[in-house]
């Protein structure tokens, strides 16, 4: 038989897998949004770990993280520092969200921000900035998807059918279980990734050079320059500590501030599920090391990718493996994919549906219909984000970046809605507005940002200036509107 | 003790950027087969670990002690 015929057997088998696992997830649930958005708030430990866990280690992880560490050495290293950075203060921020979410039954973001705003224009700002980020974070997802299965195949399944078929399997389990589906799935291909990773990572290494030690070592002698901070920039010159220490700082912020890491804090049994899943989460950070291994591998390597994104199937095509190996490979990278994605879609449709159709277009819409029409935006979602994937080229990233640049911009409004009882919604307001002014600017215009420095840090600055001046010129919100919300938030009645 | 945790992870944005990781990032010595400057990242990802599990374990001893009188407020 035929390698590729082979691989895309195992790799139909993990399809079928998932599948099954997250359709009988679903049954659980109850019928209504609260059970389809938030699994009724009844997350355990394990699948809470591995939801929280799924978020990080994206397509991107297991094509772009690597990529990186090929090409750009030691700048690939920003990705540990800013994973961590960006989960630590959930330990203190998730329980203080889910209480609030339990108290006033939000399912999202933007129900929890516009209700401490009492402001329809936040919800609606915040909701628009989410699927701005989210249709092309999904559409990159699946691309991932469509490349790995269509390397791994010697280019036998091209990139449009392996991404429909990922992505197909994906929208069932999504549209049948909603969040459990999502939970569940990502728990069965979480440890499938982990094991495939560390598996190849450990051997690899081992393979070609006699370890990991002795890999380093010879990087050390013929490439030190790869080894250490701040590595490499994108065209091999020596990269800048400001843009390195920037990105850290804001990726982090930007991470602690990702829509759908507040609906899974909703989804969590209790605070302290909340906590101790924090408290694990490192170990699966460490998770990414076996991937910077076999990028480092490839350094040595006597042939080259056809770009550094494709350096992790490059060295398990280019090694004499097992042709089911292969097929495992490609099934745990379309479990990193489709277990980032799967949350993106869900999320993405239920945060259109509850923020912005509930708050402004039909505001008298049951819960039943409510829940039927998430499913219809899921499948809208989903198709767009398909399109996108098979239709356009790279202009999708910067309409990710500067979509995710708006979403750093929550991290100052989300701190005063907790500690700041004197902010008020235009202060909000104008300061979401102007730092994402401030941040698309210099994005665009990257010749002024001082010291090259990240474009988010200067817009989060304009953003609290604007929200701390506005809020204190503005009317304060009745105190009887807030001191509940804040009481609700540190576990008081 | 949370404050502690909060001193941790603001002494980690110091190390793990400019300049705090400057004295850190160095290839020798290598530390379970990796360059120094990969380990400091290792280190920092599992001393969080100790951290919050610290955090953890002494807020649920407080919630224990404090379970006889009524609480009104359990401030993280």
């Amino acid at each position: 038989m035929d390698r590729w015929v082979i691989v895309t057997l195992v790799t139909a088998g993990y399809l079928a897998l998932s599948l099954l696992v997250g359709w009988v997830s679903g049954r659980r649930a109850s019928d209504t949004v609260t059970g389809y958005v938030a699994g009724d708030r009844g997350f355990g430990l394990l699948v809470l770990y591995f939801v929280m866990g799924a978020m990080m280690f994206s397509a991107f992880a297991f094509l772009g993280t690597p990529g990186w560490a090929y090409s750009r050495g030691a700048a690939a290293f920003y990705v540990l520092s800013y994973a961590l950075l960006g989960f630590a203060p959930w330990y203190f921020l998730g329980p203080m969200v889910a209480r609030v979410g339990r108290k006033y039954g939000h399912v999202t973001q933007a129900e929890l921000l516009s209700h401490r705003f009492r402001s329809t224009t936040l919800s609606v700002l915040i909701a628009v900035v989410s699927l701005v980020a989210f249709v092309p974070y999904i559409a990159l997802q699946m691309k991932g998807a469509g490349i790995v299965f269509n390397a791994v195949t010697d280019g036998h399944v091209p990139i449009w059918l392996g991404a429909l078929a990922a992505y197909a399997v994906v929208m069932l389990y999504v549209l049948k279980s909603g969040v459990l589906g999502v939970g569940w799935t990502n728990t069965f291909q979480g440890i499938f990734m982990l094991l495939i990773a560390w598996a190849l990572g450990l051997w690899l290494p081992r393979h070609l050079y006699g370890g990991v030690g002795p890999m380093f070592e010879r990087i050390a002698e013929l490439r030190p320059e790869l080894l250490t901070a701040p590595g490499l920039d994108a065209s091999g010159g020596p990269w800048g500590w400001g843009a390195y220490s920037s990105a850290v700082l804001v990726s982090a912020i930007g991470v602690t501030m990702w829509p759908h890491l507040f609906m899974k804090a909703y989804a969590a049994k209790d605070d302290a599920t909340i906590k101790l899943t924090m408290v694990l989460y490192p170990t699966f950070l460490l998770f990414l090391l076996p991937l910077y291994f076999i990028a480092f591998a490839g350094v040595l390597f006597d042939s080259a990718p056809p770009s550094a994104d494709f350096i992790l199937p490059h060295m398990i095509l280019s090694t004499d493996v097992a042709p089911v190996v292969v097929g495992l490979f490609c099934a745990g990278a379309l479990a990193a994919s489709m277990s980032t994605g799967d949350a993106m879609l869900h999320a993405a449709a239920s945060i259109y549906v509850q923020d912005l159709h509930h708050k402004v277009i039909d505001p008298g819409l049951s819960d039943r219909g409510r829940r039927r029409l998430i499913r219809v935006v899921a499948v809208t979602v989903g198709v767009a984000a398909y399109y996108i994937a098979v239709n356009t080229e790279m202009s999708l990233v910067a309409l990710l970046l500067a979509a995710y640049g708006a979403v750093v911009q929550l991290a100052p409004i989300t701190a005063a809605a907790f500690f700041w009882r004197r902010a008020t919604a235009a202060g909000a307001v104008s300061g979401l507005v102007l730092g994402s002014l401030v941040t698309l600017c210099l994005f665009q215009f990257p010749q002024y940002r001082p010291l090259g420095l990240h474009e988010g840090i200067l817009g989060l600055a304009a953003n609290c200036l604007a929200l701390v001046s506005v809020s204190l010129l503005s009317t304060p919100l009745p105190e009887g509107q807030v001191a509940p919300f804040l009481r609700a938030s540190r576990g008081g009645v | 003790m949370p404050v502690l945790a909060v001193a941790f992870y603001v002494a980690m944005a110091i190390f793990v950027t400019y300049p705090g990781y400057l004295p850190f990032n160095r290839i020798r010595p290598f530390v379970l087969g990796m360059p120094l400057s990969l380990f400091w990242h290792v280190f920092w990802i599992s001393g969080s670990i100790f951290v919050l599990a610290g955090v953890y374990r002494w807020e649920k001893r407080r919630a224990a002690t404090s379970s006889d009188s009524p609480a009104t407020t359990s401030d993280d």
